[in-house]
């Protein structure tokens, strides 16, 4: 008795996400079908073996469907959405079990397969996992896991886009208290339809019967799981180290299968070999950073291709020119030896790698040689990876070839962790649906800090894009013997046009400064000037010469301060030699002044009087004086 | 003149009248008083000093007579924003007897080349003649003893605005081939304009910059069409760039991008946040327009033709 029932979604009285609207929740990214399930599913076999020990295993497997297994299928899809709908799975199956039953296996191993409840309406336990309602039956979960590639869980989606059914069977095999646990059920997104005056979502499942909610189904678990596997042609799984998932794709649509394409009428091996080296050029350009060995030299993910039943090894990315550049520069971000720091606030938000070759350097041809120009992995490199801690390739930032250098070059960029994981989620939650790009603007849910991270780190990245590319312009240096003329003029020019005011050149012109004070209204007194030196009895004698100009009646009386002048530029009343100079005489025209109570009282003539002061110097050192009106003595 | 008396004999009392200090920038001949007008690391930059006297009739002036074989003639340059930050030199020093006079035979002229990649902020320049040592008139010199002194300083750096404009080999950089390059990146409307926008010219062009440096301010084309583009591509780069989340209603510090892109906005009159996104629309749908408005605003001091 065939155990497998459908169960077609009815939208709840509060309503549903319909199949077709779940479908496009992934957006529009700008990679192929492929490369999306490449990376969808690399991501999640990642994310599944991070609570697993041993090297997780990866696995792509393309054939066509026995006769058993066709039977096998035909009895999974006895059961299937009504025909008179506007429902397409159902013609879609139909085609698909009346074909050569073409089919995708992608698998993993040593990862620790969809465990937790079957049930999305069931409470999680502490620490119960929630994989298996995450991806069969919840839409856009959040999985926010400690160094896992994925956010949004909206990938999967990417799965049934491949499928020319839309359907996929699933079946895993998870640790269970007595051993393992098999878990089979298929899954459709079709599109919403009418049936019996209900409506339904277009989302299907193929299970069992489930015992808790009317016309629902589970997987199909146990023994007959595991014989349902078999007999589907699912890989094996019987052991503690084969636990893990695989997802039976129907009818891919891979171009070398169109019945109607370029291959229609190519012979076996060269739709293998075409096929062969597109999954291995796919997987490498978006997920090369899994099978590249770290400085241990362990690997982080094993890889396992089988197309038509024959095997194709991926090779070592450090072998295939220029990917070789990428790997190096991973393992220089793996260092850390380069940071990526932001200032305001200040965090590391990452670690930057880099490595440089020849031009000249040939390209590895042995996917081109299949692909032409199809082939995503570029005969030269100018890229940046951009990585989270999962090392998932998120994009690629693309710059130039060094023309001026003739180099060619990659760079990586590993975001950092930062403290609770503040700076990953800001990166995880700058990504869209299809984890392709970093969009901090679009990303609502950021904080300021967390879109200044990323947008910081994107700035510094295109920095060193710069640099690599030989392209950056603020860092020119003169070749030699190169004189370079100056723009001044025309940067004044320019400057007084558009900026006005604002640092520049000078006119010469000086901050204005406060009025002098303090002077007698009327009389003035000039600073004092030397005029020269000479013995007078031996003694050495300075002469200085003072301007008193005012009022031609004004008597004023004047004091006069000599200062020995220090290196420091201060002014000393004593010289190093202990001694002091002093006035020694004050003359009008050659008559000596009297020295009054107040000062040296010096008549004003008309048109000014100058006055001559005589200034002992008492050791070898020069010497001044300080001239002040102490009284007016004006008439 | 002198304000302090040396302990010697000194031709101070004998000088009526300083030196009058030049500075030629790349060819311009400017007084030091009236600062350096457009100066920067590349200029060529050329002092002259025109003293109104000859040494040796200084010397006989000042019965210095017997000090002049051994008298030299020094010019102490110092520059930067301080004496404990800048830098001192020794621009010149040669025998007093070696100063070439004037034709006239009545003044002499000192000249100085100085490499402007050297200098920051302002330089003074310090002229000394110095003895090597001797008797006058009872009293004796030690070497080095100071005869004159006088000093003069040139504002290089001031605050006549001075747009960021800078040769490159474009071909060289990646940039294939074209005339010039307005080179924006920031982090914030808040960083300085200085370090924010560069007018790149390209140097595989010399043709092309000789004109634009020979073309006057007022009736240059080519001056306008660079001024009217600059600003068009700053303004586009600021208003298009989400990443530095301008508003025209911010609090920007004086110079910095923000503060100079809501100048140019507000002569564009743009005043309003709701105008600023009119304006944003703008130069998506019609460059040519928003273009032709930045040329409008900048053609004020263009408006004489040719």
């Amino acid at each position: 008795m065939n155990l497998i029932r459908l169960h077609s979604e009815p939208f709840s009285r509060n309503g549903n996400i319909a199949a077709d609207g779940a479908a496009r929740l992934l957006g529009q990214p700008a990679l192929s079908p492929l490369e999306l399930v490449i990376r969808e599913s690399i991501q999640n076999s990642w994310d599944a073996s991070l609570e697993t020990e041993g090297t997780p295993r990866y696995s792509i497997r393309i054939r066509h469907l026995e006769s058993s297994q066709m039977d096998a299928m035909c009895s999974f899809f006895e059961q299937l959405p009504p025909e008179h709908s506007r429902e397409p799975i159902a013609g879609l199956l139909q085609r698909f079990l009346a074909s050569s039953g073409l089919v995708m296996e992608i698998c993993d191993a040593c990862t620790q397969g969809l465990d937790g409840p079957t049930s999305a309406s069931r409470s999680l336990q502490e620490g119960e996992s929630a994989n298996f309602v995450n991806f069969i039956r919840n839409i856009g979960s959040a999985r926010d896991m400690a160094h896992g590639g994925g956010t949004y869980g909206f990938g999967k989606s990417s799965l049934f886009k491949i499928s020319r059914c839309q359907t996929i069977i699933v079946h895993s095999v998870i640790a269970a208290d007595d051993g393992l646990e098999h878990r089979l059920i298929g899954k459709a997104l079709g599109a919403a339809f009418d049936h019996d005056g209900r409506r339904f979502t277009g989302r299907h499942w193929w299970g069992a019967p489930s015992e808790e909610d009317g016309g629902s189904v589970d997987p199909v678990t146990s023994s007959q799981a595991a014989e349902f596997a078999a007999a589907l042609g699912f890989e094996d799984r019987a052991t503690r180290e084969q636990r893990g998932t695989s997802l039976m794709i129907l009818d891919p649509d891979l171009e070398e299968f169109d019945p109607y394409g370029d291959f229609a009428a190519s012979p076996p091996t060269e739709i293998k070999n075409h096929l062969g080296a597109r999954l291995q050029d796919t997987i490498l350009w978006h997920c090369w950073p899994k099978f590249t060995r770290r400085a241990d030299g362990g690997l982080p993910m094993e890889c396992h291709l089988s197309i038509l039943g024959d095997a194709f090894v991926l090779p070592d990315p450090a072998t295939i020119q220029p990917l070789w550049l990428m790997t190096q520069a991973l393992a220089a971000a793996r260092a850390k030896e380069e940071l990526i720091n932001c200032q305001r606030p200040r965090r590391l938000v990452g670690f930057f790698g880099q490595c440089g070759a020849s031009i000249d350097l040939a390209a590895d041809d042995r996917f081109r040689r299949h692909l032409g120009e199809s082939a995503l992995i570029p005969e030269r490199l100018h890229h940046v990876a951009l990585l989270r801690p999962a090392e998932l390739v998120v994009r690629y930032l693309e710059g130039s070839i060094n023309e001026a250098e003739q180099r060619q070059w990659a760079g990586v960029f590993i975001t950092d962790i930062g403290e609770n994981a503040e700076v990953e989620k800001a990166f995880a939650m700058s990504e869209p649906p299809a984890h392709d790009d970093w969009q901090p603007k679009a990303a609502q849910a950021l904080t300021a800090h967390q879109r200044t991270y990323v947008n910081v780190a994107l700035t510094r990245i295109r920095e060193r894009i710069r640099a690599l590319s030989g392209s950056d312009i603020r860092q020119d240096r003169l070749k030699g013997g190169e004189v370079r003329s100056s723009l001044a003029a025309l940067a004044g020019d320019i400057g007084r046009s558009l900026i006005g005011a604002g640092p520049g050149g000078a006119d010469g012109s000086r901050p204005g400064r406060g009025g002098g004070g303090g002077r007698r209204a009327g009389l003035r007194l000039g600073s004092p000037t030397s005029e020269g030196t000479s013995l007078r009895d031996g003694q050495a004698v300075a002469f200085f010469r003072v301007r008193l100009t005012g009022p031609a009646d004004a008597i004023p009386s004047i004091n006069f301060t000599p200062w020995v002048q220090m290196d420091e530029g201060n002014k000393d009343p004593i010289a190093p030699n202990g001694k002091v100079p002093l006035v020694i005489g004050v003359e009008i025209d050659s008559q000596p002044i009297p020295f009054s109570e107040n000062g040296y009282v010096c008549p004003v003539s008309a048109g000014g009087t100058d006055i001559q002061v005589l200034v002992s110097i008492p050791d070898y050192v020069a010497v001044g004086i300080t001239a002040e009106i102490v009284d007016g003595g004006e008439g | 003149m002198s304000r302090i008396a040396f302990p010697y004999p000194t031709l101070f009392p004998h000088v009526r009248q300083q030196g009058s200090w030049e500075a030629s920038i790349d060819g311009n001949q400017r007084l030091f008083k009236d600062g350096s007008g457009s100066w920067d690391y590349d200029s060529q930059l050329n002092i002259t000093c025109r003293l109104p006297w000859t040494p040796v009739t200084l010397f006989e002036q000042a019965e210095l007579g017997p000090l002049l074989t051994g008298a030299r003639l020094a010019v102490v340059v110092s520059t930067g924003s301080s004496e404990g930050t800048g830098r001192r030199f020794v621009a010149t020093d040669l025998p007093v007897r070696d100063c070439s006079v004037d034709d006239n035979g009545e003044g002499t002229t000192l000249r100085i080349s100085l490499e402007s990649a050297c200098l920051c902020n302002r330089i003074k320049t310090c002229l000394y003649i110095y003895s090597s040592g001797g008797e006058i008139g009872g009293i004796n010199l030690l070497s080095g003893s100071i005869l004159y002194r006088e000093d003069a300083t040139l504002q290089l750096e001031g605050d006549l605005g001075s747009f960021p404009v800078r040769s490159l080999g474009f071909s060289s950089h990646n940039l294939g081939d074209g005339l010039w390059l307005v080179d924006c990146r920031a982090e914030s409307p808040e960083d300085p304009l200085i370090s924010s926008v560069t007018l790149l010219l390209n140097s595989d062009q010399p043709a092309f910059i000789e004109q634009l440096q020979s073309e006057s301010e007022q009736t240059g084309f080519l001056r306008w069409t660079i001024r009217a583009d600059v600003m068009a591509s700053a303004l586009s780069w600021l208003l298009h760039n989400e990443q530095l989340c301008f508003d025209l209603n911010q609090d920007l510090p004086d110079g910095s991008l923000g503060a100079i892109a809501i100048g140019w906005l507000r002569s564009l009159g743009v005043e309003s946040k709701a105008a600023q996104e009119k304006l944003s629309e703008e130069m998506r749908r019609d460059p040519g327009r928003f273009s032709q408005r930045c040329q409008s605003v900048c053609a004020l001091s263009a408006e004489v033709s040719p």
